[in-house]
């Protein structure tokens, strides 16, 4: 039996942990390290795990030079946890990492880095993808 | 009474609950459906017959007409969202194939058409609410919807506590986990938006005719990249613990009134959707647990169910299993779903998640959509996929509306155009923009001329965030026959790539932002990705 393997797991309610010199004003870049690459036949995945966040509002992932990954919008709004799946093209892990723009956008706001309690765990899973 | 449903259903055996029957079962309806007396057209598709949206309208108002006492009141059917819907486990396929199924069937019983199947909308292909689902009922801020909070709770209060008082204890224990164990939870969680789930009208829904599309994010979530991926993924649950891949149907949990973690179906094109139906401002029963209150939710899920029949017929052609194994399937088997009602308006029978494995159980099948392509011809064992390659293009002209058309050239091998399998990564074009804040809503063409030949259109970009400013990359697929012709898969094709803005739509206020100008976008890098 395939074994999947848990490439890199981030972070339960650190964010500020990983601002620092990454921080922009509209939005957070994480960076996940992969301990190994991803072999042909295997998929790639990000797992978010997000708290409350505001009615009408989503969270945005993407690759540091913009390419959209993916979005959370939790269902029902207002929904007070969700752990969302983004599939992550192996062509944005490079040199083992994967650098992550996290941004949250909400209806009648400026666009804005994630809060501490809305993004509470990202973990990047390896497994086997169906060919 | 429909008397075709109820022959149809008659003609078919179904299955005990047995796990082997099950899976049999499910690998029966893996394969192209065969003579199946129902069929769910995609919205869009020509060979729709007309009388369909003729039918749900007619439908949709004769439920709306029935009295709040009945449970075939279009209300009424919305209230077992709140009650039962399971999301974020592995049943979310399941109960909504149910949900949608019975809802059908009620239709076809009320509209007099007894060959009548809901349409699906394959969001993939049009990305914006089909233009149909603003006639007449289709539309929630339609006046044959109930328009304000106070109305509704006038019409539903008395129906609603006399309801209550028939409730089973097996579903006063579900209510009881969702919060609702009492008619003043109910109505606590129904009030009016924001506080609750009732939007009164003219925020039933937030998208409208003059302004349907779903916005830029939302289109990257139901993009067939995207949807390729979920189609890919090789289990049917993940585990409850969260170290695996969460699943095509998402992950396991104890019971379906319980959260655990969404697959990429459900968390990108399910839920962004949802959201996005609330437009700008976020208003709209789609994004709330009253969802079905708007005619478009059947559609929705019908996309998705749908792309759980092509994921099955793509586990079943690749030998993989369809449904979750051993002791998981007795599991996922057994849980109860305890709110349905038939067009009679009675309790029905079925009510356990395996009744609801196959499409056969309803009889239907779908006319082809996106994602179909991952469905591998029967035939010898697949090869592994080759690696995907990445080519970058030179660019020669960067500013878009500028008189030399923006955009570049790339080299890319003729073996790498050559046709793909079917369960080859598509190759695409990533086209990165630098976008100021102006761009919004503007929209771009992406022509592939290859081999310096004439222009071929290989796909729109629409500027939809209300966030928009540096780079962002769009991806468009290529056209699967670039009718190259090198002396040698060795040899190198140039694909000449560039990005050229629409003119308005007819009849739009004409606005500057459509002509070039100092600030107009930056084409920064193109990309081939093939493989």
């Amino acid at each position: 039996m395939r074994q999947y393997v848990l490439i890199a797991a981030l972070v339960v309610g650190v964010l500020p942990f990983w601002m620092g010199p990454l921080v922009a004003a509209d939005s957070t870049m994480i960076e996940l390290a992969a301990p190994r690459q991803a072999e042909r036949g295997d998929s790639v995945e990000l797992q978010i795990k997000t708290g409350p966040l505001p009615r009408g509002a989503r969270l945005t992932l993407s690759t540091e030079d913009g390419a959209s990954l993916g979005a959370v919008t939790p269902y029902p709004q207002g929904r007070q946890s969700n752990t969302a799946t983004v599939p992550v093209p192996r062509s944005a892990i490079i040199d083992g990492r994967l650098r992550l723009r996290l941004q949250v956008l909400e209806p009648g706001a400026p666009a804005r880095a994630p809060r501490p309690s809305e993004v509470q765990r990202l973990d990047l899973v390896v497994a086997p993808r169906s060919e | 009474m429909t008397q075709s449903f109820y022959t149809a259903m008659t003609r078919r055996r179904f299955l005990s609950t047995s796990a082997a029957a099950l899976a049999a079962n499910a690998m029966s309806s893996g394969a192209p459906a065969q003579g199946a007396t129902f069929r769910r057209w995609e919205i869009s598709d020509p060979g729709m017959p007309p009388r369909v949206l003729d039918s749900y309208k007619k439908g949709i108002r004769e439920m709306l007409n029935r009295a709040a006492t009945d449970p075939r009141n279009w209300y009424r059917n919305a209230f077992i969202h709140i009650f039962d819907c399971p999301h974020q486990n592995w049943w979310f396929l399941a109960w909504h194939r149910a949900y949608i199924g019975w809802l059908e069937a009620t239709i076809r019983e009320f509209s007099g058409d007894t060959q009548f199947a809901l349409p699906y909308w394959d969001w993939t292909k049009t990305p914006r609410v089909p233009a149909a689902m603003f006639d007449d009922v289709l539309d929630p801020n339609n006046a044959a919807f109930i328009p304000t909070f106070q109305q509704f709770n006038a019409q539903f209060d008395a129906p609603v506590t006399a309801l209550w008082a028939t409730f089973s204890q097996a579903q006063k224990d579900v209510l009881a986990q969702r919060g609702l164990s009492s008619t003043a939870d109910f109505w606590s969680a129904v009030a009016a938006a924001p506080a609750g789930m009732f939007f009164e009208q003219p925020a039933a829904r937030g998208l409208s005719r003059v302004s349907p599309d779903l916005d830029r994010t939302t289109q990257g979530t139901v993009s067939l990249p995207i949807i390729r991926s979920a189609l890919r993924t090789a289990n049917f649950a993940g585990s409850e613990s969260g170290t695996d891949a969460a699943g095509f149907a998402s992950a396991k949990a104890s019971s379906h009134n319980d959260q655990s973690r969404e697959g990429i179906l459900e968390s990108q094109p399910h839920d962004n959707v949802h959201g996005a139906m609330g437009g700008p401002a976020g208003n709209a029963f789609m994004v709330s647990f009253l969802s079905p209150v708007d005619p478009i939710f059947f559609l929705h899920h019908g996309n998705l169910d749908r792309l759980w029949d092509v994921w099955t017929r793509r586990q079943a052609a690749l030998g993989r299993p369809t449904l979750p194994q051993g002791a998981d399937l007795t599991a996922w088997s057994s849980e109860q779903f305890l709110f349905f009602s038939d067009p009679n308006g009675q309790p029905v029978a079925k009510t356990s998640a395996s009744d609801y494995a196959a499409m056969s159980v309803f009889d239907y099948d779908y006319s082809p959509g996106s994602g179909e392509d991952q469905v591998p011809a029967p035939g010898p064992a697949v090869a592994a996929l080759p690696v995907t390659q990445a080519f970058s293009a030179q660019i020669t002209s960067a500013t878009i509306g500028a008189s030399a058309p923006a955009g570049g050239v790339v080299q890319v091998p003729a073996a790498a155009l050559a046709p793909s399998a079917p369960q080859a990564p598509p190759r695409v074009a990533e086209v990165t923009l630098n976008l100021g804040p102006t761009d919004q809503g503007r929209r771009f063409r992406v022509l592939v001329s290859p081999e310096g030949g004439a222009p071929i259109e290989a796909g729109g970009i629409t500027i939809f965030s209300h966030h928009v400013h540096g780079p962002t990359t769009f991806t468009v697929p290529l056209p699967e026959n670039l009718g190259v012709t090198a002396a040698g898969p060795a040899a190198n094709v140039p694909l000449d790539i560039r990005v050229v803005p629409l003119e308005q739509a007819p009849g739009a206020a004409p606005s500057t932002r459509f002509r070039a100008t100092a600030t107009s976008p930056q084409v920064a890098k193109i990309t081939v990705r093939t493989n």
